[in-house]
């Protein structure tokens, strides 16, 4: 057992280790108002002088701090890259409580994480086209969701394997959902149904994206009726059809568990 | 760097100075400066903006407490927030006897402004996981149209049922894990439309500002402080840097009705410390934009700060004050950047009139010439620290001045501090920080860290009197007719100075710092002043760098309301 924690402590402590922690430290955590250089002050705690388990370090920069402004690193940084920063951050700290676990320190540095990096490279371009923020409102996340990301007021891409993901069928589609809203005040405008209670109602105004989300009560509803008048058509005009054919192709890699499996008649 | 401070100040000194015929003409425009369209840019019963008025003076032309009476201040209710992360930074509204105040995490209440008795309470339903650094704090909301307008954490806008407090539409902005931006200041209602800005200057993101109709939170125009391909402006970016070159607007911007133009100051460049790849003067950052709020279309623009690589902006309240200028009366616009200059600009063009210094140690720079161009810049250096003053904490924190048309003296704080900066080469990745260096606070060379709290003209930058304290002032600046300066110290104080001298005539202990804005506003012809207490935010979080002892101060998070007591005039 003390072998094991000998061993642990060596490898936390291995200057590769805590030398490449701290270079992801002051990259990602000491920046700005966080945690300071050096773990010294910020408006994260400070670190350095500080007593932390190993375990407790490692789960919170992992996860993050619900409720919180830590983030979780999950998805920015690699499992010997977060292990690096424990490493580090004890480095900084009166250690007197003793880790327990060594197995879990990847031994070979990886490449640093990004969210377009975990998509295969012939996906990639589709996928920066689904979020491209130079498309301003009309990207797609605007209203629709994938992998964690956008705004998914919109159907749920992954899911709806029913919709045939071809070329015109995305031009001219219409969502059996879209209601006509007719307000009582005379206003009329089209919507997704988000939610209903009997006193209120709340619909997604697509009028002009992005989406509002607006609440009425019920008194307050002439009618509301479904409608064929919405399509992709003017969302999709910052698009060109190559730049199309490229998210469809990314659609279709997240939908068959991000196996690469474009259909022939996708052109 | 002594000397260099003082060649900056010279130089200040000589090109303003000069203009001015003497001394006489200084005091004849301090005291005779009389009081132009008071009823509009002073507030009286209520508080119905940010900054009091859209003309951003924080001055309330309430005049019940005065001199002689303030010592006799006490507190007639209070009101708990109920969350301290991130202490209370936001500036409370007053509409007819009702207050409006947010707090951390969006929490929003509305309270009988008389007898502290909640109304109604909205606490919006942020994601668990924030992880943005410009959180959880939330600096204020906007009244107006029967609405309660505000921006929240994770980049949305609400609009509450003034009434009842209702969500009657929410519209988010852009997604907040993809952009790494969010909303903290509070909105701006203009005409029938909700102007909000939005963080993320230190983030890999492209700013922007965002018009909302009042009614059906439909967007109206964006305003992209950051020109695209074919945009006048876009040359002034090298390569994709556009995309993530920051131009945050974090704040909360003014408005002349008269001659219908929005005011916004712009943030700092991304990345903060490493501009190599960004080439370039890189418009609109560290701008005063003027924009036509019908269209969000750009009237003219003033950068301050061509190419910052110091994490200046500036985006802090541009004041709006007509004032003479050799014998003829100017619209002026005043905005004090976080280098610590207070520019003064003509508002109807945007012509520089002068620039002068809030801060003592400041040696990013030797001056600012006549025309307003920036003269010896001291840049961050790749790999080897650069001493730079001040701190990027900034010369001053973003917490408000104040204009009183009754003494003609704007009213703000300045902080002697500095720091170490090691920029470094990064590459960005969309929404994710993007400061390009690291920083560690140091003293100035020659005095110990302090703050004080200044009383200057407006246009020359003449210093009449000076408050200090020995750490930085970090809250807004509340000036009345009553002949008053109010504000908050860093270790709880609340305190009341003459406006004309600069003496301490109150204090009270509120038991936590201050971070908000106070205000004054009258329920039943009773005046009141309103202050938020509550220590927290990203500065309070680095000042234990200087300040150790700083790490101890207690967090709150409470609206103390004081008044003269009722048979007392």
């Amino acid at each position: 057992m003390i072998f094991f924690l000998l061993l642990f402590l060596q490898n936390l402590n291995d200057p590769e280790l805590v030398s490449l922690g701290e270079k992801v430290f002051s990259k990602s955590c000491a920046v700005g108002y966080c945690h300071g250089v050096g773990g010294t002050a910020g408006k994260g705690p400070r670190l350095k002088g500080r007593s932390f388990q190993a375990e407790y370090v490692y789960r919170v920069t992992r996860d993050g701090i619900p409720d919180s402004a830590m983030p979780s690193w999950n998805d920015r940084l690699s499992e010997r890259e977060i292990w690096a920063v424990v490493g580090y951050i004890l480095s900084l700290s009166d250690l007197t409580e003793k880790p327990t676990d060594v197995s879990e320190i990847p031994s070979e540095a990886t490449a640093e994480k990004t969210f377009f990096d975990s998509s295969p490279p012939p996906t990639l371009k589709g996928k920066a086209l689904f979020f491209d923020a130079t498309k301003k409102n009309t990207r797609c996340s605007t209203c629709h969701a994938m992998e964690g990301r956008g705004i998914g007021i919109g159907p749920n891409l992954k899911e709806t394997a029913k919709i045939n993901l071809s070329m015109d069928r995305i031009q001219a589609s219409h969502s059996q959902h879209t209601l006509i809203v007719n307000l009582q005040d005379g206003e009329s405008f089209l919507a997704l149904r988000s939610e209903e209670t009997p006193e209120f109602i709340r619909l997604y105004d697509l009028t002009l994206p992005p989406p509002v989300l607006r609440s009425f009560k019920q008194e307050e509803i002439l009618s509301l009726r479904p409608t064929n008048k919405w399509s992709h058509k003017s969302m999709l005009a910052n698009y060109t059809s190559q730049e199309l054919t490229e998210i469809i192709e990314y659609l279709l890699w997240v939908r068959f568990s991000q196996k690469k499996a474009v259909p022939e008649s996708v052109q | 760097m002594e000397q260099m401070r003082e060649m900056s100040q010279k130089r200040i000194f000589d090109c303003k100075w000069n203009q001015l015929a003497s001394w006489k003409i200084l005091l004849a425009w301090i005291f005779l400066a009389s009081p132009i369209n008071l009823q509009s840019e002073s507030t009286l019963e209520n508080w119905p903006h940010y900054g009091g008025s859209f003309q951003f003076w924080r001055y309330s032309g309430l005049d019940q407490i005065i001199r002689s009476n303030v010592k006799d201040l006490k507190v007639v209710w209070a009101f708990q927030t109920g969350v301290v992360d991130g202490g209370l930074q936001a500036t409370p509204i007053v509409l007819d006897g009702v207050m409006y105040l947010s707090s951390s995490w969006n929490r929003v209440f509305a309270i009988n402004a008389a007898t502290g008795e909640e109304i109604w309470h909205y606490y919006y339903k942020n994601p668990r996981q924030i992880g943005v650094i410009y959180s959880p704090w939330n600096r204020g909301v906007a009244v107006a149209h029967g609405r309660v307008f505000m921006g929240t954490l994770d980049n949305s806008v609400v609009a509450l049922d003034q009434k009842t407090g209702r969500e009657l539409w929410k519209i988010t902005i852009e997604d907040l894990k993809q952009c790494g931006c969010n909303i903290t200041g509070a909105p701006l209602v203009v005409k029938d439309k909700v102007i909000v800005g939005v963080t993320g200057g230190d983030s890999a993101h492209r700013g922007y500002l965002t018009a909302l109709d009042v009614k059906t939170g439909r967007q109206q125009w964006q305003f992209y402080t950051i020109p695209g391909p074919g945009e006048q402006g876009h040359e002034t970016w090298e390569g994709d840097s556009w995309k993530y070159g920051g131009g945050a607007t974090w704040m909360t911007g003014s408005y002349d009705p008269d001659l219908n133009l929005l005011y916004w100051g712009v943030g700092n460049p991304a990345a903060d410390f490493y501009g190599d790849s960004r080439k370039g003067d890189n418009l609109y950052t560290d701008c005063v934009v003027a924009l036509d709020p019908d269209t969000g279309k750009l009237q003219w623009y003033f950068q301050q700060i061509p190419h910052d690589v110091w994490d200046w902006d500036a985006a802090y309240e541009s004041v709006l004050i007509d004032l003479p200028i050799q014998g003829k009366i100017r619209k002026l616009l005043l905005n004090t950047n976080k280098g610590g200059y207070t520019y003064v600009l003509d508002r109807t063009n945007g012509e520089f009139i002068s620039a002068w210094p809030v801060a003592e140690n400041i040696n990013w720079i030797q001056g600012v010439d006549e025309k307003g161009n920036l003269v010896g810049r001291n840049e961050p250096k790749i790999g080897v620290p650069t001493f730079i003053c001040p701190s990027i904490g900034g010369a001053r924190q973003w917490n408000q001045g104040s204009y009183s048309p009754k003494t003609g003296l704007y009213y703000t704080t300045g902080i002697e501090w500095c720091q170490e900066v090691i920029a470094r080469e990064e590459e960005p990745q969309e929404g994710q920080n993007f400061f390009g260096g690291n920083f560690y606070l140091k003293p100035a060379p020659n005095s110990p860290p302090a703050g004080h709290l200044d009383a200057y003209h407006p246009v020359t930058g003449h210093k009449i009197w000076s408050y200090s304290s020995e750490y930085p002032f970090l809250s807004s600046i509340l000036s009345t007719a009553g002949n008053l300066v109010f504000s908050g110290d860093s270790k709880g104080q609340f305190f009341a100075l003459d406006a004309q001298t600069g003496e301490k005539l109150w204090n009270f202990q509120t038991g936590s710092g201050h971070r908000g804005s106070a205000i004054s506003y009258s329920v039943s012809g009773r005046q009141y002043v309103a202050v938020p207490s509550g220590w927290g935010s990203a500065v309070a979080g680095i000042m234990p760098q200087l300040w150790p002892e700083t790490e101890e101060f207690r967090a709150g998070s409470t609206l103390f309301v004081f008044a003269l007591p009722e048979n007392v005039e």
